[in-house]
């Protein structure tokens, strides 16, 4: 069976840059939050401050969970947001395709 | 940590803009799968007061070597070696990617509807390998493009393991079978009948690939007692078959005597 071995040198190009960086993680805790917001027994400021961070991350709007919150219950996967100075890789070269290829790593 | 993302869908084409990277979080909220670890990412830039540009810093580029790996039937395999502050070393299945389709560009005398390098019998006969098992190893040839994805991609030295091979002509052809039918015969020291030749002959051409190109290809065995007879190299066999001639020449058998 014929076996084809192609190798060559390249540059991955780097740059510098502030970024917000949402990654998607499992997080059951969040998940239940949602899910039991209704019945959850918790003071008023609480439920005020919790709402809050639920809605910056897109899960709940005015008390009611959003589509996003929807499709997060559904697989468990939570965008969380991070921010800071990254080093970000990468490269274009025909092997990805048109649009390059990026890596990314926190400085 | 290193993580990987799926190339950017982008509002620009890229003609368009300076900096691939000007346009990696043109989408929002477009997350980007890991190829890796299946992790979904999705970046946003500080940009400048235009809000056009991302502010980022351009730092040297990091050198690395890109490998891939194609068999037929599988899918090829990318690897991706960095030293330095990246320290990377990736790998990964491309389901799409088809290096077999390039052979007509690297390899001269392709024949693409049967997929094997048509060769002269000069340039195999002296290759025991190469004449059994119809394939052969190339294993350096350098600066070739490659299309990738449609792309042309410069500058690959490329190895090829087993490269199916077969005769450019008829006459090449004929020369293989002989030698291989000759090797056969030589495998068993014995008195081969003409028969017995031929016998031998047919169950070459069955497990050979001869016949994907040369569909009649057939020496009769008077050809190849000729032929042997001819070949100064080949006096014991000759000597081996004309005793099995004049002493049994209705026989089939071979090693009766």
């Amino acid at each position: 069976m014929v076996l084809i071995k192609a190798r060559k040198k390249m540059d991955i190009n780097q740059i510098t840059a502030i970024l917000i960086l949402k990654r998607k993680e499992k997080r059951p805790d969040i998940i239940y939050l949602i899910k039991h917001w209704e019945s959850m027994q918790i003071s008023d400021g609480e439920r005020v401050n919790l709402c809050q961070y639920l809605e910056s991350l897109n899960l709940m709007r005015n008390e009611r969970i959003t589509p996003d919150g929807e499709r997060a219950i559904k697989s468990g996967d939570v965008m969380i947001p991070e921010s800071g100075v990254y080093n970000l890789f990468y490269v274009q070269d025909a092997v990805f395709g048109k649009e390059p290829c990026v890596f990314i790593l926190p400085q | 940590m290193c993580f990987h993302f799926t190339p950017v869908t982008s509002s620009k084409t890229n003609d368009d803009r300076a900096e691939p990277y000007e346009e990696f979080d043109a989408i929002d909220q477009k997350s980007f799968s890991s190829l890796k670890n299946n992790t979904e990412f999705h970046i946003t830039f500080e940009r400048n007061r235009t809000g056009d540009v991302p502010v980022v810093i351009k730092r040297p580029g990091i050198a690395a070597d890109i490998e891939l790996i194609s068999s037929l039937n599988k899918a090829a395999v990318l690897k991706i070696r960095s030293g330095g502050a990246l320290d990377l070393n990736y790998e990964d299945n491309l389901q799409n990617l088809n290096l077999e389709s390039n052979l007509p560009g690297i390899i001269q005398n392709w024949d693409n509807a049967i997929q094997a390098q048509l060769v002269s019998f000069e340039e195999v006969k002296s290759d025991e390998t190469q004449l059994k098992n119809f394939h052969k190893n190339i294993p350096f040839i350098e600066n070739r493009t490659l299309f990738l994805n449609g792309i042309p991609d410069k500058e690959y030295k490329i190895e090829i393991q087993e490269l199916p091979i077969l005769p450019k002509t008829k006459a090449d052809a004929e020369q293989w079978l002989l030698k291989l039918l000759i090797l056969k015969l030589k495998e068993n020291i014995c008195y081969p009948t003409k028969q017995h030749i031929e016998s031998i002959e047919t169950e070459i051409l069955e497990k050979t690939p001869f016949r994907k190109k040369f569909e009649t290809l057939f020496i009769d065995s008077d050809k190849v007692f000729k032929l042997i007879k001819k070949d100064s190299n080949e006096i014991e066999l000759f000597r081996n078959i004309q005793t099995a001639e004049d002493l049994c020449p209705d026989s089939d058998i071979c090693g009766g005597l």
